[in-house]
């Protein structure tokens, strides 16, 4: 999974440089790539640890990552979906992180690196603070999240919701069990069904929200590869009928787009120019190619657009 | 003098700069939602119009040189398509004249070299205030029409032609 994110990120950073829309989705992950870092299944903990001071610091980047990551994914998603989400901006998300770290730093005996730190310290307000605050961040997000795609739930959505409701029930438990520990009625590293209960719900509902994640990248990784064929398969045509008068029709001369779907689509339509306007004969091969990618059209787009 | 004429006195240099800011101007007016259809669209233009609009196909073979025709009289507008072309290509035909209407372009001189019988058959009823059409001609008004079908093309196209942006390469 780091290598599959990590190659994602190198694939993507020129997009992401590019066009504005493609930043959030670069950023979750390059946040969830250095996530992944700090929870220890690439460098173990100590050692990672070891690199900011020894002073459990890591556990802190721990928290923030993921609350990073996921607001920069709840961004992406919304993008997608055409959704809003009343969230704030971004400097909402800077006040939050700047709250996990106040109250981190607030934590007593932080000590040497400890992969226990987190429940060996909430047996401190603080610590239970720290807690609640972090889970607290991703429940919010998670559930506005949840809120913004309930009126489109179907299909690879469904899986956001359902990752989100998760996660929001596993936080749940999470602050139950940490209120526990707090309150002396349980020792640390020490299971019960809260505990469980997070184990079960947490990571598998974020691992649910990140397939959704990957199922959408590769389905649009093709998409676009199929577009983009289809763009240069009827730019190619277009080019071999260039002597005709009928290229001379209305849109020739307007700037090609980049976005491969809309250059297949005007490309189709002055095909079709030639064809209807210019008294040209296409060639058989270019009437197939221009019927299937037209029929793909219509099947893709068309059916929120028809003519009355 | 017509918006698209606006764009047509500038020099050449400006001329594409002046078309794409009227573009954006004029479909941002619109006040679109992100994931516009048809419907939505159309209730558009025709609220900007500040008349009914009526679509329909006819058939015939009187359309050699125009894909697309619009026609005001008084009380509305129309706007036909060819039945025999494809859906996608009907689409646009419809989309280019609503960039004349939103442009608010006018050139009846097109009906004297319209076939009579085109007009005849389209059951139009009334004295031809207004006119419009998609056909061979290149001038500065068509070309700003045609941009403004792409640019509604690609609204309708929603996150099937934004998507890519977000996730994809």
């Amino acid at each position: 999974m780091f290598g599959a994110l990590a190659v994602l990120v190198l694939l993507r950073a020129p997009v992401a440089f590019r066009r504005p829309a493609a930043r959030p989705a670069w950023f979750a992950t390059v946040l969830g790539l250095l996530g992944l870092l700090a929870i220890g299944v690439v460098i173990p903990i100590p050692v990672a640890d070891s690199w900011l001071g020894g002073t459990n610091i890591l556990h802190l980047l721990r928290t923030a990552l993921p609350v990073a990551s996921f607001w920069f994914l709840r961004d992406a998603v919304a993008l997608q979906s055409g959704r809003k989400t009343s969230r704030g901006g971004p400097v909402v998300l800077v006040l939050m992180l700047a709250a996990q770290a106040l109250i981190f730093f607030q934590i007593p005996d932080r000590g040497s690196s400890n992969i226990f730190f987190v429940d060996d310290h909430m047996i401190y307000v603080q610590g239970f603070v720290w807690a609640v605050v972090y889970v607290g961040e991703i429940v919010w997000i998670a559930l506005t999240m949840v809120v913004m795609l309930l009126p489109r739930w179907k299909g690879i959505y469904a899986a956001f919701i359902a990752g989100g409701l998760a996660t929001v029930a596993g936080g749940v438990a999470l602050v139950a069990h940490c209120g526990l520990i707090l309150a002396g009625a349980q020792a640390p590293r020490v299971g019960g069904i809260p505990w469980t209960l997070f184990n079960v719900l947490f990571y598998p509902g974020i691992l649910v929200i990140a397939l959704g994640f990957v199922t959408i990248t590769v389905r649009d990784f093709h998409r676009v590869a199929s577009w983009k064929l289809a763009s240069y398969r009827l730019t190619r045509a277009l080019a071999g009928y260039k002597d005709q008068r009928a290229m001379q029709v209305a849109a020739a001369d307007l700037p090609r787009p980049a976005n491969p779907i809309l250059a297949a689509y005007r490309a189709a339509i002055q095909l079709r120019d030639l064809e209807s306007l210019g008294g040209v004969s296409l060639t058989p091969r270019d009437t197939r190619l221009l019927t299937t990618v037209e029929r793909r059209m219509t099947a893709a787009h068309l059916s929120m657009a028809r003519p009355q | 003098m017509q918006k698209s004429e606006a764009i047509g006195a500038q020099s050449s240099g400006h001329a594409h700069q002046g078309l794409a800011a009227t573009v954006r101007s004029v479909v941002d007016e619109l006040e679109l939602t992100p994931h516009p259809t048809w419907d939505e669209v159309q209730a558009r233009v025709a609220a900007r119009f500040g008349k009914p609009l009526h679509v329909a196909a006819l058939s015939g073979e009187e359309w050699a040189s125009v894909t697309g025709l619009f026609l005001e009289v008084e009380e509305c507008g129309y706007i036909f398509y060819r039945q025999s072309d494809s859906p996608i290509y009907q689409q646009h035909s419809i989309l280019h004249e609503f960039g004349h209407i939103l442009l608010e372009d006018d050139d009846c001189r097109i009906l004297d070299e319209l076939p009579r019988d085109l007009v005849g058959d389209s059951g139009v009823s009334g004295a031809i205030t207004r006119a419009a059409a998609r056909g061979l001609e290149v001038s500065t008004t068509e070309l700003a029409a045609e941009a403004i079908g792409y640019a509604l093309a690609e609204r309708l196209f929603g996150s099937q032609g934004r998507g890519e942006s977000v996730f994809g390469l």
